[in-house]
């Protein structure tokens, strides 16, 4: 009898050690293949393309779905993907949070006029910037003027051997220029009020479209300001 | 209960989910406790199939070799294969703890341009 119970045992403890070694085996390899598989997903896309993309969905989509993808587990024991995660929420919060610059509109009423009918000077493509407003697209809009700003802005800082860090954002180029006289009040207020909508859109504030047509309209008014006060230098 | 993924925690902040820092301990206790009750359960069928084998065969009287009864024996260490793995993925918990609290407040930070995200995504 015991005979017969030894070898019954021996043969379940080898179907148990198999089904253990296998489970461990499967375990170890499958957690590796699907680390790889997310790193990359994540690693096929620069993180600068995303954020200059101007584009609420895909910088969201990249956050959501590639950097959400990963586990705690992988976060923890993988270091590259921890740099990656790391790198991209940094820079993401630098991008959300760039330079709070709270300034007040000069004009006392809302809408005086404050309209883009037609295309303006310095903010060229102003017309599509409406249409894409109208259809609800206000944070992308107010992001691509952002970076529009930020990039004249960058030009006058050139233009006058102004040496800045180039990761400064368009709140602190303005306030650089603003201190160094370079601007005068009229276009700090009005360039400042137009970041600073700008600023709260990409945060994530909501931004009624009357206000994000009227920053576009003051960012290219400020500018013409700084433009005419440069030729008469 | 599977891994906690970075995007779990965006749903956490998402909800709007009070006293969160407290909700994601209890997830790690509960995910501490089932791995350690697994890796339990394994080890102690292992050792429990080791002495049951050892028991019958010095019972059986019979003429098999030792290198056979070492060979069951070795298998039922192999048996404890998978729960000595569960310990191992377990001594990090602690590590991933303090982590998804630090992802959680990185993103917390964010909260306002995930719903945004969120709501264009829908």
């Amino acid at each position: 009898m015991f005979k017969e119970l030894f070898n019954s045992l021996s043969i379940s403890q080898s179907i148990l050690s198999f089904i253990s070694i296998a489970a461990t085996l499967v375990s170890f390899f499958y957690t590796k293949k699907v680390q790889e598989k997310h790193l990359k997903n994540a690693k096929r896309l620069k993180h600068e393309e995303i954020l200059s993309s101007d584009n609420i969905e895909k910088v969201g989509d990249y956050l959501y779905e590639d950097i959400g993808n990963f586990r705690i587990s992988d976060y923890t024991s993988n270091r590259e993907i921890q740099s990656l995660v790391d790198s991209y929420l940094t820079k993401l919060e630098t991008f959300l949070d760039k330079d709070e610059l709270n300034v007040e509109k000069q004009e006392n009423s809302i809408s005086k006029g404050l309209k883009v009918d037609k295309d303006m000077t310095f903010i060229q493509d102003s017309q599509k910037l409406v249409k894409d407003l109208l259809s609800g697209e206000n944070w992308n809009v107010l992001a691509h003027l952002r970076r529009t700003i930020e990039f004249l802005l960058k030009e006058v800082a050139e233009k006058h051997n102004i040496k800045l860090d180039s990761q400064k954002g368009a709140g602190s180029l303005l306030r650089a220029l603003y201190s160094k006289e370079i601007i005068n009040d009229s276009a700090y207020r009005d360039l400042g009020y137009a970041i600073s909508i700008c600023n709260k859109a990409v945060h994530g504030e909501n931004i009624k479209s009357e206000q994000a047509e009227e920053a576009i309209f003051l960012a290219n008014r400020g500018m013409e300001e700084i433009h005419k006060s440069t030729i008469h230098n | 209960m599977k891994d906690i993924n970075i995007h779990d925690l965006m749903d956490l902040i998402l909800a709007d989910v009070p006293d969160s820092d407290e909700k994601i301990q209890k997830m790690f206790e509960w995910h501490f406790d089932r791995l350690k009750t697994l890796s339990t359960w394994i080890l102690g069928t292992s050792i429990t199939t080791v002495v049951a084998v050892f028991v019958s065969y010095m019972r059986t009287n019979s003429s098999m070799s030792g290198w056979y009864v070492i060979a069951t024996l070795l298998l039922g260490l192999c048996t404890s294969c998978y729960g000595i793995y569960l310990l191992w993925v377990l001594r990090k918990l602690n590590k991933q703890f303090i982590n998804s609290l630090k992802l959680h407040s990185k993103l917390s930070k964010m909260k306002k341009f995930i719903v945004k995200y969120q709501e264009k995504a829908r």
